[in-house]
């Protein structure tokens, strides 16, 4: 079992287990084009603290299938769907969060930057705009005036009428 | 993947394109790496730790050097925001309010920016330790006080092809909710790609154009969904069989149906005229018939056509299998009407018949069912079991199910023919068995009036739909807009929830008598019986937008 050198962009080297880091497609790619390295990758735009998480999560991850085509057939995908561990994985702050989400962009992983982006995605279901300015801390800049027509343009997408209510159409044709 | 934001095609190249600076960076950088060889145990990061306290710690600690410009600048946002200093607008202003373009660098999805990272951080540093020393006394405001350090909007910061990833695991109310946000938020939630992913996963696949609005496609199908419920329908009678309608099938041109009568009738679905007649139909066709106007429908010569009531058919975009009770099965082209081939084995009237790219599948009143060749017509195998006549047959991939008048479902492996499992639980004879898209689900009714679903997989009866007052006779699984369609001898036509079993529609009194046959899509019902009469019942009718979705 060959090991690799991963070096941050703060200069920690970190050890691991070459078929750990090829969860990273970039890394995976190098490494096939590079052929035996001995020396450690610099990893430019991925700091320590958050080459470590993105090692963890791809330890833990190591032994999942190959990542599937995005299959068109049936995409329904729910942003729920998050498993356990990952989901514990993301409990970090939004700093972590947002960071883990670019280094897993970058050193494209596209299972962790799906669990990253779910869990933000998750952090905004539900919520009203000013709840989701508060998560996020944005300021508004829109007028209230806009601000309502926004909000009429959209009505349309309002939870519809109750379901399940047999009728009796005979008067409709 | 086509226009899946975050893989954009750029992104692979200018991965290769950074390839020799890692080669010679990890030369140079050989040296400094030794010592650090072994990361410290102590140094790693906890995997659970929400502890926001020992989190700032932990990144105040850093050298300046150390922290990423990503980093960097959420920190400066953060620290900006909490001051509520007049600068932040001057600083977003500068950065955020640029065109996407500017923020997305491909690789990094930051823009590096080292002119005023030094000074910022240490004024953040600062910033973070004094909050830390305010708030981190008190456990309860600890938490949220982080939450105000840290939270950052991110649509100003991220990639827009990472947000529009974001946003596309959203469903529409959220979407729709994110627009009132703010200017940024806006443009972000309008994005015409997060809308096909909204859309494709609330509605499944559709067929994508250049230049579809996705949006106003979701909102036509939402109003369009709201008709279902509300049963806003208009109604449309195709007359021309002579007897009883046993089955039918539709798609966006056509409409095909088969009949007592001995013969199948090709309909133009838009204007719900009779194109095509296939075979000479039960009763004599004399020049009179033709000249009072039986539709002056150009009736086929065809070498070859049915010579008892045709029961069943189905048909994609090649072919179209018919089954009769002169014991065949006909293969026709579906774009000529010209019979292919004859399937002839069974002993008694076929019941049902459905196929896939490689089997067509006949089941018959002799109680077996026939699996055939679909490109050479050749028997492929015949299974026995059943005690009483199999009414209804469906295949999935290595499955085929099938119900009979001994109220037996039964689960059948195609490469072995086996019986894989039995499934019981009605208590009188079968006449409809479907299966869901996946194949996980299964649905069947018949003569005790109930709809059962069931799980393929365990056997086990998951639901049991109750309504029907007399014997269910047809089932249409609509798994993509998530719907069961049930027509019964009580004459009504029934719209199930297929998640929750719920029943959405309850249409009655269109048909005059039994309903045989019913199938759904997207907009339209239709339904055939007894009564010599196909339905159609269009919920779009006087829709605005609608060729949105065409």
């Amino acid at each position: 079992m060959s090991e690799i050198k991963l070096l941050s962009s703060d200069q920690a080297t970190i050890t691991v287990e070459k078929s750990v880091a090829e969860r990273s497609i970039l890394i995976k790619n190098m490494l096939e084009d590079v052929g035996e390295v001995t020396e450690a990758i610099p990893i430019p735009n991925v700091n320590e603290n958050v080459l470590k998480k993105v090692i963890e999560w791809c330890e833990h991850h190591k032994g999942d299938p190959p990542a599937q085509a995005d299959d068109d057939s049936d995409s329904r995908k729910k942003s729920s769907d998050i498993d356990e561990w990952d989901q514990k994985f993301m409990q970090v702050d939004q700093e972590m969060l947002f960071e883990i989400i670019l280094a897993a962009n970058y050193l494209d992983i596209k299972p962790l930057l799906d669990v990253g982006c779910k869990t933000v995605a998750n952090m905004i279901k539900g919520k009203s705009p000013e709840e989701i300015r508060k998560t996020f801390n944005i300021q508004n800049d829109f007028t209230p005036d806009e601000e309502e027509q926004i909000r009429r343009e959209n009505e349309w997408a309002e939870e519809s009428v109750p379901r399940s209510q047999p009728l009796d159409i005979d008067e409709a044709c | 993947m086509p226009g899946t934001p975050v893989a954009s095609p750029s992104r692979p190249r200018s991965a290769l394109k950074r390839l020799p600076s890692y080669k010679s960076l990890s030369f140079s950088t050989s040296k400094l790496s030794l010592s650090h060889v072994t990361p410290d145990p102590a140094n790693r990061c906890p995997p659970n730790k929400t502890d926001g306290s020992s989190r700032i710690e932990n990144f105040c600690s850093h050298p300046i050097k150390s922290t990423s410009s990503g980093v960097r600048r959420l920190l400066r946002k953060a620290s900006h925001s909490l001051r509520f200093t007049h600068c932040n607008d001057t600083l977003d202003g500068m950065k955020g309010d640029k065109c996407p373009g500017t923020l997305g660098d491909g690789e990094s999805g930051i823009v590096i920016d080292d002119r005023d990272n030094d000074c910022f951080y240490a004024i953040d540093t600062t910033v973070a330790r004094k909050v830390r020393e305010f708030f981190g006394a008190s456990p309860l405001f600890g938490g949220s006080s982080l939450i105000v350090l840290l939270s950052v909007d991110f649509v100003k910061f991220l990639p827009p092809e990472i947000t529009a990833h974001i946003f596309s695991f959203l469903d529409h109310q959220s979407l729709v909710n994110c627009e009132p946000v703010s200017r940024a938020w806006m443009a972000a939630a309008r994005d015409r790609h997060v809308w096909r992913n909204v859309f494709r996963a609330e509605h499944g696949p559709w067929k994508s154009k250049p230049g579809n609005d996705w949006k106003r496609m979701f909102k036509v199908r939402q109003e369009l969904n709201l008709r279902w419920t509300q049963g806003r329908v208009t109604a449309k009678y195709l007359k021309g069989h002579t007897d009883s309608i046993y089955c039918v099938q539709f798609d966006d041109k056509k409409i095909i149906t088969g009949s007592r009568d001995k013969t199948i009738r090709i309909w133009d679905i838009g204007t719900g005229e009779c194109i095509r007649v296939l075979g000479q139909g039960s009763r004599s066709l004399s020049p009179l018939h033709i000249a009072n106007g039986d539709n002056a429908t150009p009736r086929m010569s065809s070498p070859d056509h049915h010579r008892a009531s045709v029961l069943c058919l189905q048909f994609d975009d090649e072919i179209l299998v018919s089954g009769s009770s002169d014991y065949t099965c006909i293969v026709w082209s579906v774009h000529t009407y010209m019979p292919l081939m004859r399937l002839a084995h069974h002993t008694a009237g076929v019941l049902d018949v459905c196929f896939d790219k490689k089997y067509i599948v006949s089941c018959s009143k002799d109680t077996s069912v026939c699996i055939w060749d679909r490109k050479t017509g050749r028997l492929f195998r015949q299974l026995t079991g059943h005690r009483g006549p199999v009414n209804a047959v469906a295949i999935r991939g290595n499955l085929i199910v099938s119900a009979s008048g001994d109220a037996l479902i039964k689960l059948w492996n195609v490469d072995t023919g086996k019986c894989i499992r039995d499934f019981t639980g009605h208590n009188r004879g079968l006449a409809c068995v479907q299966f869901s898209e996946d194949a996980r689900t299964i649905v069947s009714g018949g003569n005790d009036q109930d709809i059962r679903i069931w799980d393929a997989a365990s056997g086990e009866c998951i639901k049991t739909l109750v309504g029907h007052q007399s014997l269910v006779r047809t089932l249409h699984l609509d798994s993509r807009n998530r719907r069961i369609i049930s027509g019964s001898y009580d004459q009504s036509v029934k719209v199930w929830d297929l998640s929750s079993g719920k029943l959405v529609l309850d249409i009655q009194r269109f048909h005059s008598t039994w309903i045989l046959s019913a199938k759904a899509d997207y907009r339209r019902i239709i339904s055939t019986s007894q009564d010599n009469r196909t339905l159609m019942l269009d919920f779009t009718t006087g829709m605005k937008d609608l060729e949105v979705l065409e």
